[in-house]
């Protein structure tokens, strides 16, 4: 292989891991002042997402193929979760900054752990064998246990730190058993090559694939727990409401990037061979975590938790996607790329509303939010909208683009159920939005002092509503963009 | 981009930008600027469309498509204007009645806090309902009709301060849901057959690749839609609650332009409605239905907005039926005329409340046209021709719809003899409301001054009543202009037709009976000194509209939430919800029951994930053997 | 023919200290029995050639966890009556019915040819070089990775661990910060 590559297809990390170190030895050394932190964090996500974008450049599409001994790949998928995770690293932060910033000392540790994050997410997208790619999402993922529970004043953040834990050990133990299954059945956990997975798969006919197709099952619960997709999605709302405001919309969108991009390799690259199997299997999935999530979501009476519900039910519209196999990466992408930062935007309002360590967002906060601070309520309105999937919003563009993936690829009746539960969720969006314009806050009722957004918050929802719109009204550019972003 | 382009183009945008410009500096204009404002953009595009379509008076011109950009374009999704001779008339109807209108509005909102927000939605409203019937595909038209379900969500509830109004505009809003659930669905499968959601690929291929079964579920769904946006049987409920906006709301979205976009898409999708005859069936099943059961209840309504609500609804499925029975042709003449003379109504009816400070109870009126002459003559107008008294406009629409309904003969029949009822219901309670609020003895409140209206409201109203007075002259059975005019649109469609001869004298003349029975019969109840009682079991029924309102309420509200609250508490409050609820108490309470409890609730979490795992392990073992 | 014998001894040895260990009311004996199987399994490591595995088994396992094993129920206090109220009382015959589901599942399940793919024995050797030269060479990308871990472990450690020592206003004194979260 290309030598010089070696390092290169590892450079995200590599610059992440040294602002880490950098970060944390700073603080140690110097103890400086809260914008030392932004610099390093700045400059290693810049790098991050520099390098990324160089990979994708030179990259995508491209068959560069796999380095480390076919541990890490450099290609298109690569660089465009690299692209999109290390931003919205940066977006989170700046959401979070009140956040950290109040956290004392411990603000360099929370830095840390976001920059670690988006790492071990990366990690997850760029994976070229079973081993990186369960190291990688235990970097990730322990970092944002971490995260939940950062702020332990509140006993429930604890909670949601330790439950996320508990849940998510078991899940990546889970993940782990269908590994060695898979390992089992195919004599290997490299995806691709000579006598990899995928190169296995597509030159044997095994006539008694038990082994495989229970390692596959399992492979799919660990990451449907991830992407909180029903039934494994019981965490999801007990989290999202438990942990800090500021922190919750990068838990959010992260999540989803990160295991997304997993459940998309490992599904249409390296069992690409087994469709026939998962596909059902995945249809199901997301009719179930669409019906699901948007039914619960109706009956919340906390923003927090609607948010988590809907959530639940974004992952079943974008699983949806999944079911067309390789030709619904694209419109997959897309659709997480607009809807992480629309949850990002709408945790970030969330924060603002309730408070930054604040875990519960009770609608009762939200009322007559129009007129104490109509330019949050309209970014809110703006992002709920888009989540409902109206026209013109990237929110609109996205269910088309999946919804088209998942007809062409036979699978109506999943679309018309999408479509329903799209229907119906307009409800509980809507709810909101009519609690923000319409209500009157209650007599007496203890609201949260005014809302105080910082400039890091009120950057991130600049961007999310500009990229909502510009991305509602041309989607084409991107979704054609998107199309290069295939894994190997 | 050629000069019929360019004016098609701005019909949508002038009205779209006068809103943006409404909203932005809306308040800064004041009275009457804005209002001014919003009138003349609307105005500037009905003479725009008046040139633009008179290419198609003249007999030459085709349709012309008009790209605008490519969005989505590889999915089919494009947005262009498609303009022909029925979006010609669509967009001329709109923009003339809607121009009225606006002119109405600026005396009718007069020193209203809302004026500037007011105007700038109504030409949102216009825009929408442009880009509605101008687009050239399902895409674009959906946008426009989310669309103007949102401006009337925002216009019905414009006084939110009312929490009616502010339920009204919900309902309304909710309503319309139910029906775009179908419609979006019906557009899904119009996708999965055709590959396209343009009009051009749509149609053009229909006739050769749909199968029957598929025609009648699409157009059976789209019929959900239609229903719901045009107030029929039975997604009717939001209309007559829709009332609690400000009159000229009504008058334009809920009488003369939102609720015809149904007929409208029924009329574009004939091809379609040609290919399943079931559904045509259907069409004029439920238009014909709901003509007589919104007319029975409208007999019984106090209140002169809702009787005119139940009046629209009950014209709107004459409409469906023309349109059902493939006069498309009468369908949209009636649409046409039905705008003129129910814009006039609701506006003479504005200037009734108006001059009464707000009153709407017909029981509280009377004996008003010694002081508001105008409005009386105009009012008057409209009720002949609603009634269908020739030569009034009214009278050649309705009578060309049930003259094509008898004669396609067999059941059709029935669907007509049901039609010249509700032509009798009609008359009989549109001359109820006029004798009871404008003649007959005076009951309105002591101390209150009628007043006659503000020159610009008279001015609508004149212009309005000469339409309703003579708007029947473009389509006569001597002189089919209209039919001419639409016939390339429906090019390929097979068109109902007229009897001939001596039939259609007959026709015509049992229908001028029917209207004549209807008002003299009102005239022999209403005009004598004493008003008769109103009372007894079936009046109270026909007033309650049958109980239906209270039986949604009942059924649909109560069975979803239930529903809901069933998952709620089977799934969500003792498993997700008595976790963080108890947790509270639970953690405080230090101690030995603490960590079995509490791993207790996790564990419960771990089944769920080790259920579902077990489901999906089954189902791949079970594809795959062992 | 010694392997037979070493298997039958050391495997009614761990099955013993497996009883024990959930057996037992004494939590040194349970302790104790958990080492014995510890050691036992480390034995059926040697005679399958995986040298390094087992030795990693006696020191990490049975040397250093179970001490700190050890450590804590001194700490807690040995004198201390275990409680066995149930809190389910359908747990216990509902673990045995899954016990017997468990083992007719493993026989059936046994009865199939299971397919089981391709070779996979890289590194047949389970010696120290074998192992040393697999993870330095084929998997050091891995290896160096869980470097990351590390790193998340300390800085969550230093971050939570932290909290109350920096919040000193309060923390100590419970739950302080969440009365409003009062259910």
């Amino acid at each position: 292989m290309n030598g010089s590559l070696t390092f290169l297809s590892v450079a995200p990390e590599i610059a992440l891991a040294a602002a880490v170190v950098l970060l944390l030895l700073v603080e140690v050394t110097f103890k400086p002042r809260a914008w030392a932190w932004a610099v390093v964090a700045g400059a290693g996500l810049a790098a991050g997402t520099a390098l990324s974008a160089w990979q994708w450049v030179a990259h995508r599409g491209a068959d560069t193929g796999t380095f480390w001994n076919g541990m890490i790949a450099v290609d298109g998928f690569a660089a465009l979760a690299g692209l999109l995770v290390f931003p919205l690293a940066g977006l989170g932060l700046m959401s979070a900054w009140r956040l950290a910033a109040s956290q004392g000392r411990r603000g360099a540790e929370f830095i840390a752990l976001v920059l670690l994050a988006a790492a071990g997410a990366h990690l997850m997208a760029a994976a070229a064998d079973f081993i990186m790619l369960f190291i990688g999402l235990e970097v990730f993922s322990l970092s944002l246990y971490v995260l939940a529970g950062f702020t332990r004043e509140r006993v429930d953040a604890d909670e949601a730190s330790l439950k996320y834990f508990l849940l998510g050990a078991f899940a990546s133990a889970v993940f782990l058993y269908g590994v060695a299954l898979v390992f089992a059945a195919t004599g290997s956990t490299t995806f691709y090559g000579d006598g990899g997975i995928a190169d296995y798969l597509a030159g044997t006919v095994i006539f008694r694939p038990g082994v495989l197709l229970a390692g596959l099952a399992l492979l799919l619960v660990g990451l449907a727990f991830k992407v909180s997709a029903a039934p494994f999605h019981v965490w999801a709302p007990d989290v999202y409401q438990g942990a800090p405001g500021g922190v919750t919309g990068f838990l959010a969108a992260a999540a989803k990037v990160a295991g997304f991009a997993a459940l998309a390799r490992v599904l249409t690259a390296v069992l690409g061979a087994r469709a026939d199997d998962w596909v059902p299997a995945v249809a199901v999935l997301a009719a179930a975590s669409v019906v699901v999530g948007t039914l619960l979501a109706i009956v919340q009476d906390d923003v927090k938790r609607l948010l988590a519900y809907s959530s639940v039910a974004h992952a079943g519209f974008i699983l949806t996607a999944l079911v067309a196999g390789r030709g619904g990466v694209g419109d997959m992408w897309f659709y997480l790329a607009t809807y992480a930062v629309q949850v990002l935007g709408a945790f970030t309002v969330a924060a603002a509303v309730s408070g930054d360590r604040a875990g519960r967002s009770p609608l009762a906060h939200w009322a007559g939010l129009g007129r104490r601070a109509p330019w949050l309520a309209a970014a809110m309105t703006l992002m709920l909208l888009a989540m409902a999937g109206i026209p013109l919003t990237a929110g609109f563009a996205g269910k088309v683009a999946v919804f088209r993936a998942a007809i062409d690829a036979g699978y109506l009746w999943l679309v018309i159920v999408a479509v329903l539960a799209t229907v119906a969720g307009l409800f509980f969006y809507l709810r909101v939005i009519v609690a923000m314009y319409l209500a009157s806050p209650e007599e007496g009722a203890s609201l949260p002092a005014s809302p105080a957004v910082g400039w890091g918050a009120r950057f991130v929802l600049a961007v999310a509503a500009a990229a909502t719109l510009v991305f509602g009204i041309a989607p084409w550019p991107l979704l054609e963009v998107l199309r290069d972003a295939l894994p190997l | 981009m050629e000069a019929g382009e360019v004016m098609v183009s701005l019909l949508i945008l002038l009205p779209l930008g006068g809103s943006a410009l409404l909203l932005a500096f809306g308040r800064r204009l004041g009275e009457p600027a804005a209002g001014v404002l919003g009138t003349l953009t609307v105005g500037a595009a009905f003479v725009l469309a008046a040139v633009a379509g008179g290419d198609f008076l003249a007999g030459g011109a085709h349709a012309t498509h008009i790209p605008w950009f490519d969005w989505l374009a590889p999915l089919g999704v494009r947005a262009g204007l498609l303009w022909d001779p029925l979006s010609a008339l669509m967009a001329l109807v709109v923009t003339g009645v809607g121009a009225l209108i606006h002119l109405y509005s600026i005396g009718y909102m007069k020193a209203d806090p809302g004026f500037g927000r007011f105007f700038a939605y109504m030409n949102l409203f216009v825009a929408s309902m442009l880009i509605l019937v101008l687009a050239d595909g399902f895409a674009l038209l959906f946008v426009g009709w989310e669309l103007v379900g949102l401006c009337s969500y925002l216009l019905i509830s414009f006084w939110f301060e009312k929490p009616v109004a502010a339920a009204a505009g919900k309902k309304a809003f909710v309503v319309n849901r139910v029906g775009d659930a179908g419609f979006l669905v019906a557009l899904m499968l119009v996708f999965a057959a055709f590959g396209s959601l343009s009009y051009e690929e749509v149609l053009g291929r229909a006739a050769g690749e749909l199968s029957t079964g598929m025609a009648t579920a699409i157009t059976l769904l789209l019929l959900m839609g239609a229903a719901g946006k045009s107030a029929q049987f039975p997604l009717y409920v939001w209309l007559p609650d829709a009332m609690e906006g400000p009159t000229p709301v009504s008058a334009l979205i809920h009488a003369a332009t939102m609720v015809t976009a149904g007929v409208f898409m029924v009329a574009r999708t004939g091809v379609l409605f040609d290919l399943a005859p079931v559904s045509a069936a259907v069409v004029a099943a439920v238009g014909i239905g709901t003509a007589l059961y919104a007319a029975s209840i409208a007999v019984a309504q106090y209140d002169i907005k809702r009787v005119l609500a139940y009046s629209t609804i009950s014209q709107l499925g004459y409409m469906f039926a023309g349109v059902g029975a493939g006069a498309y042709v009468a369908g949209m003449f009636h649409l046409t005329t039905h705008a003129f003379f129910k814009a006039l109504l609701f506006l003479g009816a504005g200037a009734v409340i108006h001059a009464l400070a707000g009153e709407q109870d017909l029981r509280r009126m009377g004996g008003l046209w010694r002081r508001l002459p105008v409005t009386t003559v105009t009012m008057v107008v409209a009720w002949l021709a609603i009634s269908g008294i020739p030569p009034l406009a009214g009278f050649w629409s309705k009578d060309e719809i049930l003259a094509t309904l008898f004669a396609r003969g067999g059941a059709w029949r029935a669907v007509w003899a049901v039609g010249l009822l509700t032509a009798l219901l009609t008359a009989f309670y549109m001359s109820r409301l006029i004798f009871l609020a404008l003649f007959g003895e005076r009951r309105w409140a002591e101390g209150a001054h009628p007043h006659e209206a503000p020159k610009v409201m008279t001015v609508a109203l004149g212009a309005l009543a000469v339409l309703a007075l003579a708007g029947g002259v473009v389509n006569t059975p001597w002189r089919p202009g209209l039919e001419h005019f639409l016939e390339p649109a429906f090019e390929g469609l097979d068109l109902a037709h007229l009897p001939s001869g001596a039939t259609q004298w007959v026709l015509a003349a049992l229908s001028v009976a029917a209207a004549a029975a209807g008002i003299l019969l009102a005239a022999g109840a209403y005009l004598r000194a004493r008003r008769p009682a109103e009372e007894g079991p079936t009046w109270e029924l026909l007033r309650r509209g049958y109980g239906v309102d209270e039986a949604y309420a009942r059924v649909f509200a109560a069975g979803g939430q239930a529903v809901a609250r069933f998952t709620d508490e089977a799934v969500d409050q003792k498993g997700v919800d008595g976790l963080v609820n108890g947790l509270g108490v639970l953690v405080r309470t230090v101690g030995e029951r603490l960590r079995p409890l509490q791993t207790g609730f996790v564990r419960q979490y771990g089944l769920g994930i080790v259920l579902g795992a077990v489901a999906l392990l089954a189902w791949f073992l079970s594809r795959g053997g062992f | 023919m010694v392997e037979l014998v070493l298997f039958i001894i050391f495997g009614l040895a761990a099955l013993f200290g497996a009883v024990t260990t959930v057996w037992a009311r004494n939590p040194v004996y349970s302790a104790l029995g958990l080492m014995l199987t510890l050691f036992s399994v480390a034995v059926f490591y040697v005679s399958n050639g995986a040298q390094f595995v087992a030795a990693v088994q006696v020191i990490v396992y049975a040397g250093a966890v179970m001490t700190l094993f050890l450590f804590v129920i001194m700490l807690v206090g040995v004198d201390r009556a275990e409680d066995r109220r149930e809190n389910l009382p359908v747990q216990r015959p509902l673990a045995l019915g899954l016990l017997v589901l468990f083992g007719a599942g493993v026989l059936v399940a046994g009865r199939f040819a299971w397919v089981t793919g391709a070779e996979g024995g890289r590194g047949a050797e389970g010696t120290v070089e074998a192992l040393g030269s697999e993870l330095f060479r084929r998997w050091v990308l891995p290896f160096e990775l869980t470097a990351l871990l590390l790193i998340i472990a300390a800085a969550g450690t230093v971050a939570l661990g932290l909290f109350r020592r920096g919040e000193a206003e309060g923390g100590d004194e419970g739950e302080a910060g969440e009365g409003e979260e009062a259910p």
